[in-house]
């Protein structure tokens, strides 16, 4: 009888530190991204996930490996005619089989997936209350939860689920704090980690040499220009820790006057502003909504027209946007 | 009493959260707005104790006025123990009485408890009618339409009659985006054959 008491006991013993020692190995959140970002360049896998962004549910494919050294990813959607993307190395070819064209981007994208993820905390900690709690389980994974709050109503929620010792985003959501909606959420409901994977699974299955070619800058060069600077115009109204990150300028093949860009991000939420020469009287203001997280806005006068977009709330390109002042 | 503030989405979310479908981050969000709202919470605790007969969970469980009510009776029973001490044939009619009088209550409160609130009446009249509550009917119908993606291209209701402008701002929205995922978000965009929407703010 006793000895069976002194069993129970170390039982009970043993099950505190267990529970003790699994959550003492939540990692910091720094820790977590700065796997994702080796798992990146390190990792080889196969999986299925599924992106629902507004009222869409798409089922993905993901092929992703590194050969020579170099990044390569194949996304392909297995619902409705199959849309290809393909990133090799920092471009990224989006390949649309019923338009028959491809359509070739630069890629900064941190995490390879259509998630919105911080590279680093340094500045995201004035603009979100961040918190890692506990591990939860996912396509027979484990993963860690983070969640980023918003602290004003121009940006949204995040909330992240990642395997803490490869690094894989198994889970994302952005969310629209005030009205409480899930935006967008990426969710894996397979994935196999593999040695390697050959060349060939990187390629797209479709002959692309029919395909017309485009690249998102519509034929132009993207440059530094002061054709248009920042003197021409200013943004008395931006909200708060969202700081200028890049500026060039372009053209595209709609518009041969070149367009100036703007980036503004406060490190998780990105806002692009795209300012060019009208060409039109028409004087505009219109939106875009509804592509998941992008909001847009548009306005022009008999001068300039100015786009802002983003994945932010379409108060807060539509604030930008309408403060925008030209000066002669 | 103010008014609650809850709205018919946020009444969907605590359904969703009486069903568990929510996650730890969109409860504890409903729970803060809630928490706030005394008579939202009146309202939550309502739903809660419709939500467990409906699973014929024990109500004695949850925290109701009929819960109340027998801490009433708890706290009498306390208050009869501290009097001086009467005979035991008088101990044992009080104990009687009380067991009585809890049970009387109890059954009452069983009684009334389809009619609590005509909130209660709504949320099952609701649960029963509404094509929203109609879990089949609507995952069946939502269903097929999340996995089927029509190319959906709602026409431009811009300022301008001249449907090759209209075109040529869809295609630089377009270049746009593109633009955006490249050089300033850092994921990537997938692509989709469609502008959602494209709307005129002085409609």
């Amino acid at each position: 009888m006793n000895k069976s008491k002194t069993l129970n006991l170390r039982a009970a013993i043993i099950f505190l530190i267990c529970v003790n020692c699994s959550a003492s190995e939540l990692l910091s959140v720094q820790e977590l991204l700065d796997t994702m970002e080796r798992a990146q360049s390190s990792l080889n896998y196969q999986g299925t996930f599924v992106f629902k962004h507004g009222d869409k549910l798409d089922a993905m494919r993901i092929t992703h490996g590194v050969i020579d050294g170099e990044v390569k990813q194949r996304i392909v959607s297995l619902n409705d005619i199959a849309r290809e993307v393909i990133r090799d190395g920092d471009s990224v070819k989006c390949i649309w089989p019923r338009k028959r064209m491809v359509v070739v981007v630069p890629t900064v994208s941190f995490n390879g997936m259509p998630s919105i993820v911080p590279k680093d905390l340094s500045n995201v900690s004035a603009a979100y209350k961040i918190e890692s709690s506990r591990q939860s389980q996912i396509a027979g994974q484990s993963c860690q939860l983070i969640t980023m709050l918003p602290t004003d109503k121009y940006r949204y929620g995040y909330e992240f689920c990642v395997q803490p010792s490869n690094g894989i985003l198994l889970r994302s959501k952005v969310i629209d704090m005030s009205r409480q909606k899930v935006l967008e959420e990426m969710l894996f409901t397979q994935i196999d980690i593999l040695d390697s994977l050959p060349a060939p699974r990187f390629e797209s299955k479709y002959d692309l040499s029919q395909f017309s070619w485009r690249s998102s800058l519509g034929g132009g060069i993207k440059s530094r220009n002061d054709d248009l600077s920042s003197d021409h115009f200013k943004i008395s109204k931006l909200p708060p820790n969202f700081v200028l990150k890049n500026t060039s300028q372009f053209t595209i093949e709609t518009n041969s006057r070149p367009v100036h860009h703007m980036v503004l991000s406060d490190s998780i939420a990105s806002i692009s502003i795209f300012i060019s020469e009208s060409g039109s009287q028409d004087r505009l203001v219109s939106k875009l909504t509804g592509r998941g997280a992008i909001n847009a806005f548009t306005k022009s006068d008999d001068r300039y027209k100015i786009t802002v977009l983003g994945e932010v709330p379409s108060e807060t390109v539509e604030l930008i946007g309408a403060s925008v002042r030209f000066y002669e | 009493m103010s008014e609650s503030k809850l709205n018919q989405h946020d009444l969907e979310l605590v359904s969703a959260s009486l069903d568990s479908e929510l996650s730890d981050f969109e409860r504890r969000r409903l729970n803060d707005k809630i928490l706030i709202d005394r008579q939202a919470a009146e309202k939550l605790n309502r739903y809660t104790l419709v939500s467990a007969i409906l699973k014929k969970e024990c109500p004695a469980q949850i925290n109701t006025s009929f819960d109340i009510q027998i801490q009433h009776a708890v706290e009498n029973t306390l208050q009869v123990s501290h009097a001086p001490q009467p005979s035991p044939i008088f101990k044992q009619i009080a104990s009687l009485a009380i067991a009585v009088s809890v049970a009387i209550v109890s059954y009452i409160g069983l009684q009334q408890f389809p009619q609590l609130n005509p909130d209660t009446d709504q949320y099952l009249s609701d649960k029963n009618n509404n094509e929203k509550w109609d879990t089949e009917k609507s995952i069946s119908e939502s269903y097929k339409r999340q996995i089927s993606p029509q190319v959906q291209f709602a026409p431009a209701q811009l300022n301008t009659s001249n449907k090759q402008d209209v075109q040529a701002y869809e295609r630089e929205i377009e270049i746009y985006i593109h633009n955006h995922s490249g050089y300033g978000s850092e994921r990537i965009i997938l692509p989709y054959e469609e502008i959602t929407e494209l709307r005129d703010m002085n409609e």
